[in-house]
């Protein structure tokens, strides 16, 4: 009996590091139907915390070059997304945002042991009207276990 | 009446000395009847473009979840409905974990509700004990919103009416 139940346990805790415990939350920019949508380009996919660096750096460059030569100096990464973003017209909302953008930055070192994985995927996405609006696909997952980042593109890919 | 006078100016040194900042404080008008006791405050200088929405409510002892999601929906609704009475058609969350303009993409109250009630307890972003610019932190709601009349690319933002029809039926 006690051996049974020991076996189970043991069993239970194997089998719960295995599956990791996630949610995949998704939205839009503006709304439109699916019907409207001409094409659909991946233009960001990495940890949340990327992302907002990427943004703030691309402000900063905004800042810096104007937003004809923004994309100067930034990572590859940075380079694509604000090529993403330049598009619309992100250079009067960058300088419309002021302060308010560079609040979040400063995260307590000590929480990233306990926060969740938080990865995002950014689409750009041309309308029939001409306009270019955007999507997120986020997914946030317990880091017990975390997952590979070729998982959590199988989990956040189009199928 | 000396003691009285000292006190009196310690406290106004202590105010200026803490960088407190001068704001007006409102509680409006809402087309639903709230429950909550709600606090606009507004900084009374024109650069500052932050408004902080305070739900002065709490939700000590709530079991179920039930009650923080009432307290929630109406910080929201509130938040909605006063951006439109000023003429905006968006809003985004400037708390430190929630941060839109930060890049933090959810958008919509009922995915938010979600993220905040992740696995049926608090253990998310939210909500935190020890960080004063969680949306949530000692069982009381408070957001801290900045207001725009445009999208704006690469930012994702609240569309007010959206909401409004989302967080009313929380209500």
């Amino acid at each position: 009996m006690k051996k049974s139940f020991l076996t189970a346990l043991c069993l239970g805790v194997f089998t719960s590091s295995l599956f990791a415990d996630y949610e995949v939350f998704e939205g839009k920019s503006e709304p439109f139907g699916a019907n409207q949508i001409v094409s659909k380009e991946v233009i960001f996919f990495g940890e949340l915390d990327e992302y907002s660096k990427s943004l703030r750096d691309i402000q900063k460059s905004i800042l810096k070059h104007g937003a004809m030569g923004a994309i100067d100096g930034l990572s590859d990464q940075s380079a694509t997304l604000a090529k993403g973003f330049l598009k619309e017209g992100f250079k009067g909302g960058a300088t419309g945002l002021g302060i308010g953008m560079f609040y979040g930055m400063l995260n307590p070192y000590i929480m990233s042991f306990y926060a969740d994985q938080q990865y995002i995927q950014i689409y750009s996405i041309k309308l029939k009207n001409k306009k270019t609006v955007y999507m997120y696909k986020f997914l946030v997952c317990d880091k017990h276990p975390a997952l590979n980042e070729d998982k959590i593109k199988d989990i956040l890919g189009d199928k | 009446m000396k003691t009285t006078t000292k006190v009196i100016l310690a406290s106004i040194s202590i105010a200026i000395l803490s960088g407190c900042t001068p704001a007006n404080f409102y509680t409006i008008k809402t087309p639903q009847k709230l429950k909550s006791k709600i606090k606009v405050v507004v900084p009374k200088d024109k650069d500052t473009k932050w408004v902080y929405i305070d739900n002065l409510d709490n939700f000590i002892g709530d079991k179920t979840g039930k009650e923080m999601t009432r307290q929630l929906a109406e910080t929201f609704y509130t938040t909605a409905i006063y951006g439109k009475q000023h003429g905006y058609k968006y809003f985004a969350i400037i708390k430190e974990h929630t941060n839109n303009l930060d890049g933090f993409p959810i958008n919509d109250f009922e995915q938010m509700l979600r993220y905040c009630n992740l696995k049926g307890h608090y253990r998310s972003r939210c909500f935190a004990y020890e960080h004063k610019e969680s949306i949530i932190t000692n069982h009381a709601v408070s957001l801290k919103v900045q207001y725009f009349k445009e999208p704006i690319p690469g930012i994702f933002m609240y569309d007010i009416e959206q909401t409004i029809q989302e967080s009313k039926r929380y209500i």
